[in-house]
C-alpha cells in the first residue's frame, strides 16, 4: 500500500490498469496453456489408442499365422511417430512375438500388470510417458496384445511454445493496455488533478474566487467538483460577510471610543460648570468671611478652606483624567508629561517623561486612545509593579509612534497576565490591545524579574476612519475648565 | 537337426494357434513330436482362413461345409473342428470326405490332398464359379487351381521351420470370395 501513498492518481490508475491486465492475461494464459496441454495429452492418448488399434488389428493375421516378420514390419510403421519409444506385440500366451525399439540403446520394460488400458505418468510440465496396453482378439477370441510406450516430450515442447506465446501476448497486450490506459485515464485523473491544484491554490493564497471547470460528464467527479465550487462560493460569501461585519464592528468600536471621550468631556464640562464653580465661589466667600474672624473661627475656616481646596484639586484631577485639556490644547506629549508628573506626585514615585524624535501632530481621536492606553499602563505600573522608579517615553521616530512605559519593579508573566478580562471586571491589557488593534497598533510587553517594558506602537498613518472636528468642538469647552489657581 | 528344430517351433506355434480352438497341446507332452503336431497345425490354419475370408451370405441354417478329398487322414483331423462346435459366421462347421471328383458336393472349403493330384483339373472344373476355397498342402498345387497352398519354410538361420502358405489370386477369381489384405500380408502370393 505504501506504493500508492506517495503517487499521484494518474500513476495509480496506470498501475491498476497494468496490474489488472497482467492478472487477467496471466489467468487466461495459464488456463489456456493448461487446457491446451490437457487437450494435447488427450489427443496424444487418442492417437496412441488409434495407432495401437490399427497396428494391433493389422497384426492379427501375423499372430494367427505365426508371421513375426510381418508383425515386425507392422510395428516398424510406428517409426513415423517420434514420441513412440517402443512397442511390443505379445502372443496369446503372453510371450513377446514382435518388437520395435526406436532407440536401440533402450530396453523396453514389461507393461505394468496384465491389465489393459492407458497408463499416464506425466508431470505438470508435460514430461513423462504414456503407455497403452490393448488386447487383440479375433472373432471375440483373444490372440495377443500390443504394448506401446510413448514419451510426452512433445507435450513439454508444446507447453514451452505456448508459454512463450502467452508471454509475448502478455507483453504486447500490456503495452497496448498501458497505451490505452494512458489516454483513457485522463478522463478520470485530469478533473481530479485540476481539483487538487485548485484546492492547493485556495489553501496557499486564500483566494476563494477560484473555480474548477467541471467535466462534461455528469459522473461522481463532476458532482464532486460542483460541490467543491459550491463550497468555495459559500466560503467566499461568508468571508465577504465576515469582512463586512468586522469593518462594521471596527467602525462601531471607534465610534464608541469617540462617544466615550465625548462623554468624558461632557462630564468634565459638567464638573467645571456646576460643582467646581460653586466650590470656587464657596472658597471665595469663606475666604471673605475669614477676613473678620476670631481665633476659633480662624481655625475652622482654615480647616474648611483646606478641605475645599483639596476637593477642588481632586475634582480637577478627575476632570483631567477623564479628559485632560492639555491633550486637546498642547497635544499628546504634554498630556503624557502631565500624566507622569501627576502619577509621580500622587503615588510618590520617581516617574520621568521623555519625548524623542521630531514631534508631528497626531490625530486627536488617536491621541485620545493613546493617552488612555498609556494611562492604563502607568496605573498598572503604580499599582502592581512595586517599583520606586519608572519612566514614560514618547517616540516620534521611524514609521511608527511609540509610547514606552517602563519600570524597575518585580515584573510579571506577560503572556499569562492581563491579556483577557481581569478579575476586577476591567479590560486591562486586553482592552489596551483591542483598542490599539482598531488603529492598526500593537502592545508589546517585555517583563522579567528586573522590571517591565511595555511598548505601544501605532503606524504613522493608522487605518480607520475618523470624524474630523468631532473632538475639536470639545476642545473649546475643555479649555474653559479653570486651572488650579486660575479660578 | 532341422526336424528337431521344427518340432520345437511347431510345438510353440501349435500351442498358440490351437488355444482358440480349445485344443490344448502341451509342448512338453511325452512323445510329442513336431511331425505329429503338423496336421493339427494345418487344421488350425484352415479354421483361421475362415476368419480372413468372407464367403457370400448363405443360409444360416446350412452348415459351413469343409470337404476333404485325397487325404482321409486330414479329414479325420478336421473333424476336431466339428467336435469342438466351431462356427463360421454363426454356422456350425461340418466335415465331408469325398472319394473322387464325381462325389463332390458343394462345399465352402475343399481341402485337396496329395492323392487328389490326378483329379485336380476335374476338381477345378467342378468347383469353377462356386464360392469354394480350394486349400492344399501339396507343392505346386497353388499354380494349378488351388487357391491356398500350405508349405513348410525354414527360417533364415535354418534352425527351425514354420508352416507358411501361398495364395494364388487367379484361383480365387470369379468365386465370390473376399480375402482380407492381412492374409496376403502373411502369405506368399503366386504371380
Amino acid at each position: 500500500m505504501s506504493l500508492f501513498r506517495t503517487t499521484s492518481i494518474r500513476q495509480r490508475l496506470m498501475r491498476i490498469a497494468a496490474a489488472v491486465t497482467v492478472l487477467t492475461l496471466g489467468i487466461v494464459g495459464t488456463l489456456f496453456v493448461v487446457n491446451d496441454v490437457r487437450m494435447l495429452r488427450q489427443q496424444m492418448v487418442r492417437d496412441l489408442e488409434v495407432l495401437s488399434a490399427v497396428v494391433g488389428e493389422n497384426s492379427l493375421s501375423a499372430l494367427v499365422f505365426d508371421a513375426p516378420d510381418t508383425a515386425d514390419k507392422n510395428l516398424r510403421s510406428l517409426r513415423q511417430e517420434p514420441q513412440i519409444r517402443w512397442a511390443v506385440l505379445y502372443d496369446r500366451a503372453g510371450r513377446p512375438f514382435a518388437r520395435y525399439v526406436r532407440d536401440p540403446g533402450q530396453h523396453p520394460h514389461e507393461p505394468a500388470g496384465s491389465g489393459e488400458g492407458v497408463f499416464l505418468d506425466v508431470t505438470l510440465l508435460g514430461l513423462g510417458s504414456v503407455e497403452i496396453v490393448r488386447g487383440l482378439a479375433l472373432d471375440g477370441e483373444p490372440v495377443g496384445r500390443i504394448f506401446i510406450h510413448a514419451r510426452t516430450d512433445v507435450l513439454a515442447e508444446q507447453l514451452a511454445r505456448h508459454a512463450w506465446w502467452v508471454g509475448l501476448l502478455l507483453i504486447l497486450t500490456l503495452a497496448a493496455a498501458l497505451l490505452f490506459a494512458a489516454r483513457l485515464q485522463r478522463r478520470i485523473s485530469e478533473p481530479i488533478l485540476r481539483l487538487a491544484a485548485s484546492a492547493r491554490a485556495v489553501s496557499r493564497r486564500g483566494d476563494y474566487s477560484l473555480r474548477v471547470r467541471p467535466p462534461e460528464s455528469g459522473d461522481e467527479i463532476a458532482i464532486l467538483i460542483d460541490g467543491f465550487n459550491a463550497m468555495l462560493k459559500q466560503i467566499e460569501d461568508r468571508t465577504a460577510e465576515l469582512r463586512d461585519t468586522n469593518a462594521k464592528l471596527q467602525q462601531l468600536a471607534r465610534e464608541i471610543c469617540i462617544v466615550e471621550d465625548r462623554e468624558r468631556k461632557r462630564l468634565a464640562g459638567e464638573l467645571h460648570d456646576s460643582p467646581m464653580q460653586k466650590l470656587a465661589l464657596a472658597q471665595l466667600q469663606v475666604a471673605s468671611a475669614a477676613r473678620n474672624r476670631d481665633a476659633e473661627s480662624d481655625q475652622v475656616l482654615a480647616t474648611g478652606l483646606e478641605l475645599l481646596r483639596d476637593a477642588l484639586q481632586e475634582l480637577r484631577t478627575l476632570q483631567f483624567e477623564l479628559s485632560p485639556p492639555l491633550l486637546y490644547q498642547e497635544g499628546l506629549g504634554a498630556a503624557l508629561r502631565w500624566l507622569a508628573a501627576q502619577t509621580a506626585q500622587r503615588c510618590r514615585l520617581e516617574l520621568t517623561f521623555v519625548e524623542t524624535g521630531a514631534a508631528e501632530p497626531v490625530r486627536q481621536e488617536l491621541a485620545v486612545v493613546l493617552f488612555h492606553c498609556a494611562r492604563e499602563l502607568v496605573y498598572n505600573l503604580a499599582k502592581h509593579s512595586g517599583a520606586c522608579r519608572g519612566g514614560v517615553e514618547l517616540n516620534h521616530g521611524g514609521d511608527a509612534l511609540r509610547i514606552v512605559v517602563s519600570d524597575e519593579g518585580r515584573g510579571f508573566a506577560a503572556d499569562r497576565v492581563g491579556l483577557r478580562e481581569d478579575a476586577q471586571g476591567g479590560y486591562g491589557l486586553y482592552s489596551v490591545r483591542e483598542r490599539l488593534a482598531l488603529w492598526g497598533g500593537s502592545l508589546a510587553i517585555d517583563s522579567d524579574g528586573s522590571g517591565t517594558r511595555a511598548t505601544i506602537a501605532v503606524p504613522r498613518e493608522p487605518t480607520g476612519p475618523a470624524e474630523p472636528g468631532s473632538a475639536g468642538r470639545d476642545v473649546e469647552r475643555a479649555t474653559a475648565i479653570p486651572q488650579e489657581g486660575s479660578a | 537337426m532341422a526336424t528337431a528344430a521344427w518340432g520345437r517351433a511347431a510345438k510353440r506355434l501349435v500351442a498358440a494357434l490351437l488355444l482358440p480352438l480349445g485344443i490344448l497341446l502341451s509342448p512338453a507332452a511325452p512323445g510329442a513330436d513336431g511331425e505329429e503336431l503338423l496336421p493339427a497345425l494345418k487344421v488350425a490354419y484352415v479354421y483361421n482362413f475362415t476368419r480372413f475370408i468372407r464367403w457370400p451370405a448363405g443360409s444360416p441354417d446350412r452348415p459351413f461345409v469343409v470337404g476333404v478329398i485325397g487325404d482321409a487322414a486330414m479329414a479325420g483331423h478336421l473333424r476336431a473342428l466339428e467336435r469342438e462346435g466351431k462356427r463360421v459366421d454363426g454356422r456350425p462347421i461340418a466335415i465331408r470326405g469325398f472319394q473322387g471328383p464325381d462325389d463332390l458336393e458343394p462345399t465352402d472349403i475343399l481341402f485337396v490332398g496329395g492323392a487328389a493330384a490326378p483329379w485336380l483339373d476335374a476338381i477345378r472344373r467342378r468347383t469353377a464359379g462356386k464360392p469354394t476355397l480350394l486349400v492344399g498342402d501339396t507343392p505346386g498345387f497353388a499354380g494349378r487351381g488351388v487357391a491356398i497352398e500350405l508349405f513348410r519354410k525354414p527360417d533364415i538361420f535354418g534352425k527351425s521351420e514354420r508352416l507358411r502358405f501361398r495364395i494364388d489370386p487367379a484361383a480365387l477369381k470369379d468365386r465370390g470370395l473376399t480375402v482380407s489384405a492381412q492374409l496376403y500380408d502373411v502369405a506368399e502370393v503366386v504371380r
